[in-house]
């Protein structure tokens, strides 16, 4: 079974979520958890589904992701768009506070 | 009405009120959904109704500006919206309409209030409804024209508003109108296109065209009447929505526009059923007096020209002395209808830049120079451009200066830099591809401006998915992006166009790479620059040489 990772939108502004180990939904997709078990996932299926009665997200579905020595990346492109942002404007989106993190690294 | 300023089409009590009432509905709809009262099942059709969709990456609203016509007041709160509440940006559409992509669920209500305070707002442009309906960019100045389209287009929104019996097609419903020979409003691959016509005494009138439309299954539309009477208007209209609403399937939406209906029942049966249902209903309530027609007209009526000399001299020397102001005035005027008038397009094209996307400051800057030189009218173009339609020539100069200061004044329009391209996999949840960036590496390629001009009118119409929101069907170079095992492609399709002479392009081969591209619509432009008579355009020139020359350059002997 593929190594998945479950993806929703927030309902208050569509912000792009991930659910996390420990049942929480994070924006940063380095906070997913993955998994290729069959079980964990229906259990993950559920907790959306609390997530969905309590207004806090949207269509959640699971999509395929590769580990590479412990680093997860989403497998298509539509999925590594979601988790960054739009690629014609690097300063809006995900990877927005990327760029701020590091410009702020560069001020210290 | 201050002085200058010209009169547009002013809401009602009628139109005010239902639009205060429906921005009071969204809101409370909004705060039950937040609540959890409202389930996303229950809500998304509410949304949707409001013009509120939820992209990849945040919500998008779809603001409606009827027949792509603004007020530079308008275009002021549309500025202040893309500043207080989105990312200091929109995103100007295909059907004259303009997006934001950013705003927050909560406050998607204030935005409608803040519309609806300048007589603008989101309804029906979403859903299985007839949507804006789209015209000319130069109507009521063209030079070629029969009459203002927009006044009959007017006439459609109140009619189409809310209308009871339509809120609920079996699929979305577009209509677009044109009262020039010269078609700018893409008629021909429209749910109906209403082309103005003279008949043998002389009255104008309307051709209908009924099931153009692109998609995953582009077609060109078919002349149902040849001649529409002007006072039959809305009733034909009528039969033609009641013949589509009763026999369009419901079954499939692939297989649900007006379009799918013509073809399956074929165009003499179902014109055959449109002109048995108008009989019933074309001297009932829906018929025009001549005085209603009238008064929507005067809503519409020309700015206060003054008598000026065909030729202003001074904007004859200017062009000559300035090639920049030159190029600009060669690419993005067109003849106005009123001596010592000019209308004057500005391109949302610059190199590297998203098409159709303007900043705040910059659709603030245009909302001043609307002011400052065309009586305070802004027409969005469904090439994702803006007009100003009433310029004076010996203020061109002036203008042209203004819009450099603001970014805007690239002299583009038409040419191969001048692309339309739906928002494509950066943000839409539909898209296999990206279209955008496309675009801009396009651009970029051919970013020499004197080497566009060489190659002159030039049309390059990307989508990111079948569902054609580029029109690449319609370009003289179609780009339709695919996803092939999670890589995006590109299909190329040549030949295509939307004017009068409308063509669905032909798929030249095998699809791109996304690295490969950009260098494969700059063969087919060699191929064309290589092969052209004089001044024959691409179209007539591939029609000449056939697509052979193309293959060969793009694709040798694999």
């Amino acid at each position: 079974m593929a190594l998945q990772v479950l993806t929703a939108n927030r309902l208050r502004d569509g912000e792009v979520v991930y659910l996390t180990r420990d049942g929480q939904w994070s924006a940063d997709f380095a906070s997913a958890h993955a998994t290729e078990d069959a079980e964990e996932k229906d259990k993950l299926q559920t907790q959306a589904e609390q997530s969905l009665e309590a207004t806090l997200i949207v269509e959640p579905y699971f999509f395929d992701v590769a580990d590479n020595d412990g680093i997860l990346s989403p497998i298509g492109q539509r999925e590594i768009i979601r988790a960054k942002g739009p690629t014609v404007h690097p300063h809006f989106g995900k990877q927005a506070d990327l760029l701020n993190a590091a410009r702020d690294q560069a001020d210290v | 009405m201050p002085r200058g300023i010209k009169p547009m089409y002013r809401y009602d009590e009628f139109d005010q009120s239902f639009v205060d009432q429906r921005v009071s509905q969204f809101s409370d709809q909004v705060s039950r959904r937040l609540s959890g009262e409202l389930s996303e099942e229950e809500f998304r059709p509410l949304r949707l109704q409001n013009g509120l969709y939820l992209q990849l990456h945040a919500y998008m609203l779809r603001v409606a500006v009827p027949y792509g016509t603004l007020s530079a007041r308008q275009m002021r709160k549309l500025a202040h919206i893309a500043r207080r509440y989105d990312r200091g940006y929109g995103h100007f559409t295909t059907r004259q309409n303009i997006q934001y992509n950013w705003p927050l669920l909560e406050e998607v209500p204030d935005i409608l209030a803040e519309l609806a305070a300048v007589e603008m707002h989101a309804i029906q442009t979403s859903g299985n409804c007839i949507r804006n309906t789209t015209s000319d960019q130069y109507a009521g100045v063209a030079a070629d024209e029969i009459e203002d389209p927009r006044v009959y287009c007017e006439i459609a929104r109140q009619w189409s508003s809310l209308h009871p019996e339509f809120a609920f097609l079996p699929r979305k419903f577009k209509i677009a109108i044109t009262g020039a020979e010269q078609d700018r409003a893409a008629v021909r691959v429209h749910d109906i296109g209403l082309q103005m016509r003279r008949n043998l005494k002389g009255e104008a009138g309307f051709e209908v065209i009924v099931g153009g439309g692109l998609g995953r299954t582009p077609v060109i539309g078919k002349t149902i009447r040849e001649f529409l009477p002007k006072q039959h208007f809305l009733s034909y209209l009528e039969a033609i929505l009641r013949v589509y609403n009763q026999y369009g399937r419901r079954d499939n939406k692939y297989k649900a526009r007006i379009k799918i209906l013509v073809n399956a029942l074929g165009v003499e049966e179902f014109t055959r059923l449109v002109e048995a249902e108008w009989q019933s209903i074309k001297d009932g309530p829906l018929a025009l007096p001549q005085a209603e027609i009238e008064r929507i007209k005067a809503y519409f009526a020309p700015p206060g020209y003054e008598s000026l000399p065909s030729v202003d001299e001074a904007f004859l020397q200017a062009r000559q002395d300035n090639p920049a102001f030159a190029r600009w005035v060669k690419a993005n005027l067109a003849e106005h209808k009123q001596p010592g008038y000019a209308i004057a397009n500005i391109s949302l094209k610059p190199v590297g830049e998203a098409p159709g996307d303007a900043s705040d400051s910059q659709l603030d800057a245009i909302a001043d120079l609307a002011d400052r030189y065309s009586h305070g009218e802004i027409r969005i173009t469904h090439e994702q451009n803006l007009v100003l339609p009433y310029v004076k020539q010996a203020d061109l100069f002036a203008l042209w200066q203004d819009l450099k200061e603001a970014d805007l004044a690239t002299a583009n329009i038409g040419l191969v830099s001048d692309i339309i391209a739906c928002p494509g996999l950066d943000y839409c949840n539909l898209a296999n591809a990206r279209s955008i960036p496309v675009a801009q590496r396009i651009t970029q390629r051919f970013e020499d401006l004197q080497r566009q001009h060489d190659i002159g009118s030039l049309k390059v119409k990307i989508s990111g998915c079948i569902n054609a929101c580029g029109h690449h069907h319609v370009g003289n170079i179609g780009i339709l992006g695919v996803d092939k095992k999670g890589q995006e492609f590109y299909q190329i399709t040549l030949g295509g166009s939307a004017d009068q002479n409308t063509a669905i392009g032909k798929i030249v081969g095998p699809a791109f790479s996304y690295d490969d591209v950009v260098d494969a619509v700059e063969g087919v432009v060699e191929t064309y620059q290589d092969n052209r008579q004089d001044d024959e355009d691409f179209n007539a020139c591939l029609a000449r040489i056939g697509l052979a020359p193309f293959k060969e350059k793009l694709y040798g002997n694999h």
